[in-house]
């Protein structure tokens, strides 16, 4: 469910490219800084791109009588931080806006800054304070993806709120129209991408605990105990 | 070795659920326009702005390419979650096997 095309009128649509441009590009930098290093990483980011690639096509039928999707961007956010997880999110909203005519590449600024940006940034702010907090590892990955999922169509409420502000009670009666519509059809997904990104985790976790070693998302074995 | 969680961490599962019931207690009194039989969200939008500023809103772009009908544009979703899925399956099904063969 992101901003449909031509549906962020000027200045909005140059507003929201022009603050998402500088991450994507600060992100691409960190993406290709991280592959230099350690070319044995590609297949794990090829990993959380291919994730968030099924979640955001899954259209879900909601408590709300319409159907949304998943973001899946809280894998990445988790494993490489928000800035490189911005470059897997434009990925998948350009494949959506051309292909689908989901989204659009006018507002593709915007769906980048809430789904690309503000998403992963809350996902990975949570870990990080689950992490320290000493909270159940899977219950710090499904509240990261939980919360970063959320954050995304907040975003989104927001930035329609911005743009259309309500004849009578301005931006904040229009954030809550449209908080209405997507944050009440998003809790049901929200709690499905965290399940299902906690699974994954876990089978990484079985499979290949040295990449998550390697990223930090764990600790070495012997100290393991602390995020277990 | 076991460690409990810290005071912050039954702070952040607060924060997390009084987040949500804000969420629920501020829109309890909105009217959401249906979209009906289970259509995307985004076509919701389209009546809420109208309900919203008063008017109707006309996109000022329309998509390069749109999907020509129903059956197409299912056809991308489902083509783009299976690029997804091999990609996924592939990374799980070959550490699988790597990890199964070593024990061998």
């Amino acid at each position: 469910m992101h901003i449909a095309e031509g549906f962020l009128p000027h200045p909005w649509w140059e507003i929201w490219f022009g603050l998402s441009i500088p991450v994507v590009a600060y992100g691409i930098w960190k993406l290709k800084k991280a592959i230099r290093e350690d070319p044995a990483l590609k297949p794990t980011l090829a990993l959380a791109g291919a994730f968030a690639f099924v979640l955001s096509a899954l259209k879900i039928p909601s408590v709300t009588g319409s159907c949304s999707h998943p973001t899946g961007t809280g894998l990445g956010a988790i494993m490489f931080g928000p800035a490189i997880t911005s470059v897997l999110g434009s990925i998948v909203l350009l494949f959506q806006a051309l292909l689908l005519a989901h989204g659009g590449i006018t507002t593709l600024g915007a769906n980048i800054f809430s789904m690309g940006i503000v998403g992963p940034i809350i996902a990975w702010f949570v870990y990080v304070a689950c992490v320290k907090s000493r909270m159940n590892f899977y219950a710090t990955i499904f509240l990261a993806a939980f919360l970063g999922d959320m954050a995304t169509y907040v975003t989104t409420s927001v930035q329609l709120a911005l743009a259309f502000p309500a004849a009578t009670g301005g931006v904040i009666a229009s954030f809550k129209a449209f908080l209405a519509i997507f944050s009440i059809t998003q809790i049901p997904l929200a709690i499905i991408e965290g399940i299902v990104t906690a699974s994954l985790f876990k089978y990484i976790k079985d499979l290949r605990p040295d990449i998550l070693i390697k990223l930090k998302v764990i600790e070495a074995p012997v100290s393991e105990g602390i995020v277990q | 070795m076991k460690t409990t969680m810290k005071p912050t961490g039954y702070l952040i599962i607060f924060i997390s659920i009084s987040f949500l019931l804000m969420l629920v207690y501020i829109t309890a009194d909105q009217h959401v326009p249906q979209a009906g039989e289970w259509k995307a969200g985004d076509t919701q939008i389209v009546s809420q702005i109208g309900v919203i500023t008063g008017n109707e809103y006309k996109p000022w772009f329309e998509p390069i390419w749109a999907p020509p009908n129903s059956e197409i544009e299912t056809f991308l979703f489902s083509l783009q979650a299976a690029i997804g899925a091999i990609i996924v399956g592939y990374f799980i099904g070959y550490n699988k096997g790597k990890k199964e063969a070593s024990k061998m």
